[in-house]
């Protein structure tokens, strides 16, 4: 019973403790091992004891932003922090006589993006109102697709890393359940000290994608993968800049437990989740809270609450005085919305302009996360894992891809550099790769001077660190003969310096003379110390064999 | 009594008078004040009106929900036409505060126990009885 929990418990204080460390970091999503947290327990409170074995169960409720010139049924601009209620127009503040005109592009970016994941697209989809009162909606309703929306029955395939070491990769994936073009709100703001909200329209009438995601997945971590994919791949098409802390990619998680193969428990919606870090933390807090209230014999209740990320703990929302009746009719100002799969499905005499057709679509789609991965590994012959950190961090792989061209290193030895030294230090201090102090042509002369055998290993990382530290104010060779960490090759002085010390070291000798060879990393200790850590050791290696022999 | 609307949309079906628990709840959602007498026979004969659309029946029949299902969807380039009418906005609305609107703060709503005569408020409209 205790082991999972346990280890769950471990791996969220380090999760805390390298957080506290980059607060502001993407989140990379590693792993002790794949498998979520069960709570394998016994009731205590009550006479009977039953083994329950109890799993988490999410499902996620995503509202992307479109990433369009302007809004969904009007034509006014879409964009972020703009005076108030300057982005409006009559339309959007719902003046009588306006009427919906349906952009083009929100029906493209809806079309891409379930094609990306692999969803069927209704070649017919209608729009309808979905009533209710608030502030932020000067309509009373808003238009979406409750009945047939644009996509549904699609899948979103992403990736876990997992093992002991967290470079294992397992894939996993999570049912679209469908999407649907809708209206978003305008934003309130509480001024709570005068009793007043304040209402800014310019965010009303931007186009949404709501993406209704299966409850396919078990915990947190699940999630935010799951979601940082999405992330990627939104990015890619360009439908969504899917920046959440700036509100483009909404998340709301639906969380129950229940034991597995049995119907599944009273679910809660998790709203005000602005990261994907608090996403995983957010769901993972719930799914205990939830495990805990089962557990003492208690029912949970169907209710929304919100994260606290200062608390890290979910509280209820205030009551939204029971079920919702939302009074959904078709929008009568809006006829079916027509999708054709290719130009031959066309009415014939229809305007071009016109018509979303999907074939054409398809043939643009750029190239998606999961196809760059693979080609990065076919073409540098790095692992799957590496493929997987370089595009987890927005500008890495050009980063890693502009070191290649530069140096004639083999990309399996430069991809430690970019995936651990660079990302350690970027993380660190809480940079992104934009930021990065070594720029990719810096690193690609310090690899130069490793692969010539001018500096050791060793040395190279120092050197590193040392460039950081001097932002690039000085090049690799510079700090090198500066600081004079140069190998030292020079066969005469090694000799001498390894004469010196099998002389000092009679014992280690003997020892070696008698069999044990780790003896010899002592000896090459010594001489490294001597030399300052810049002798060759495949040299010195050599020399300290001969010397030994030699002497015998 | 009996009212029983489109199933496939999720509606309830609603059977005699509707209690005060309805009544509130109706009241919340449509912000319509009709606590009164004649606001309650009111309802009770529009529910009794609209009851006779059950009295045709429809099975097999796909409901028409629009006048233009033979239109085509007309679609917009994403091209930035309307916008910067702030001021123009903003005079619409009595209360504003620095080119924000200011929307009226959150009346708690009272059940129907509570207020036996029909109380006013600033949010809610008195029902008429068109019949």
């Amino acid at each position: 019973m205790a082991a999972p929990i346990a280890a769950a418990r471990v791996r969220s204080k380090m999760m805390k403790r390298t957080l506290l460390l980059c607060p502001n970091t993407s989140f990379t999503v590693r792993s002790l091992n794949v498998e979520c947290p069960r709570y394998n327990g016994q009731l205590q409170s009550t006479t009977v004891s039953v083994p329950m074995r109890l799993e988490g169960v999410v499902g996620l409720e995503i509202h992307a932003q479109i990433h369009s010139r302007t809004k969904m049924f009007s034509g006014s601009a879409v964009r972020f922090l703009s005076p108030p209620n300057s982005l409006v127009s009559f339309f959007d503040a719902s003046l009588p006589g306006t009427l919906p005109v349906l952009n083009k592009r929100c029906v493209e970016a809806a079309v891409m993006t379930a094609l990306a994941l692999n969803c069927r697209i209704n070649r017919k989809s209608l729009f309808d109102r979905k009533h209710y009162f608030y502030a932020d909606l000067p309509a009373g309703y808003q238009i979406t697709q409750q009945r047939r929306p644009v996509a549904v029955d699609g899948v979103l395939n992403y990736s876990l890393l997992g093992g002991k070491k967290g470079n294992r990769v397992v894939p996993k994936n999570v049912r679209v359940k469908q999407i649907q073009l809708e209206q978003d709100s305008g934003k309130s703001l509480h001024d709570d000290a005068r009793g007043q909200t304040l209402v800014d329209l310019n965010r009303a009438g931007v186009g949404l994608m709501e993406l209704v995601m299966e409850p396919d997945m078990t915990c947190g971590e699940e999630a935010a993968a799951a979601v940082r994919e999405l992330q990627l791949i939104l990015q890619a098409l360009g439908t969504c800049q899917g920046n959440m802390s700036e509100g483009q990619l909404r998340v709301d998680a639906n969380v129950s437990v229940h034991r597995p193969g049995e119907p599944l428990g009273v679910r809660t919606e998790v709203k005000n989740i602005n990261s994907i870090r608090y996403l995983a933390r957010a769901i993972d807090y719930e799914i205990q809270r939830q495990m805990d209230i089962l557990r003492t014999g208690g029912s949970v209740h169907n209710e929304t609450r919100s994260y606290d990320s200062k608390s890290g703990t979910t509280v209820p929302m205030r009551d939204k005085e029971g079920l919702q009746d939302y009074r959904f009719m078709p929008e009568p100002n809006l006829p079916p919305l027509m999708v054709y799969e290719d130009s031959a499905s066309v009415p014939a005499g229809a305007d071009v302009r016109q018509t979303v057709v999907v074939q054409s679509l398809r043939a643009e789609l750029p190239e998606l996360p999961a196809v760059t991965r693979d080609r990065l590994v076919e073409t540098h012959g790095i692992l799957p894992e590496h493929a997987f950190t370089l595009l987890n961090e927005d500008g890495l792989v050009e980063y890693f891809e502009r070191v290649l061209k530069a140096t004639g290193r083999e990309p399996r030895k430069v991809i430690g550099w970019v995936t651990n030294e660079l990302l350690a230090l970027l993380k660190q201090q809480d940079l992104n790769v934009g930021q990065s102090r070594v720029s990719p042509s810096s690193m690609a002369q310090l690899l130069e001077l490793l692969e010539a055998g001018s500096i050791s290993s060793s040395v190279a990382k120092q050197v590193f660190q040392e460039m950081w530290r001097q932002s690039g104010a000085k090049t690799a060779t510079e700090i090198v003969s500066e600081q004079d960490l140069g190998l030292v090759s020079d066969a005469q002085r090694l000799r001498d310096v390894c004469a010196k010390v099998v002389d000092s070291h009679p014992h280690e000798v003997q020892a070696f003379r008698a069999g044990n060879q780790k003896v010899l990393n002592k000896l090459m200790g010594s001489v490294q110390k001597e030399t300052k850590g810049r002798a060759d050791p495949i040299v010195v290696r050599k020399i300290l064999l001969d010397e030994i022999s030699e002497s015998a | 009594l009996f009212v029983c609307v489109c199933p496939a949309i999720g509606w309830q079906p609603v059977q005699g008078v509707p209690s005060a628990d309805l009544v509130d709840k109706l009241e919340r959602l449509a912000l319509v004040d009709f606590r009164t007498k004649e606001g309650l026979a009111c309802l009770e004969k529009a529910i009794r009106f609209a009851a006779q659309l059950h009295v045709v029946d429809t099975s097999g029949v796909e409901p028409m929900d629009s006048v233009l299902e033979d239109r085509i969807l007309h679609l917009r380039e994403d091209t930035v036409l309307e916008g910067n009418h702030a001021e123009e906005l903003l005079q619409l609305s009595k209360n504003t505060v620095e080119e924000y609107y200011v929307a009226p703060p959150d009346i708690p709503l009272t059940t129907f126990e509570q207020s036996c005569d029909s109380t006013r408020s600033p949010i809610r409209i008195f029902f008429c009885c068109p019949l």
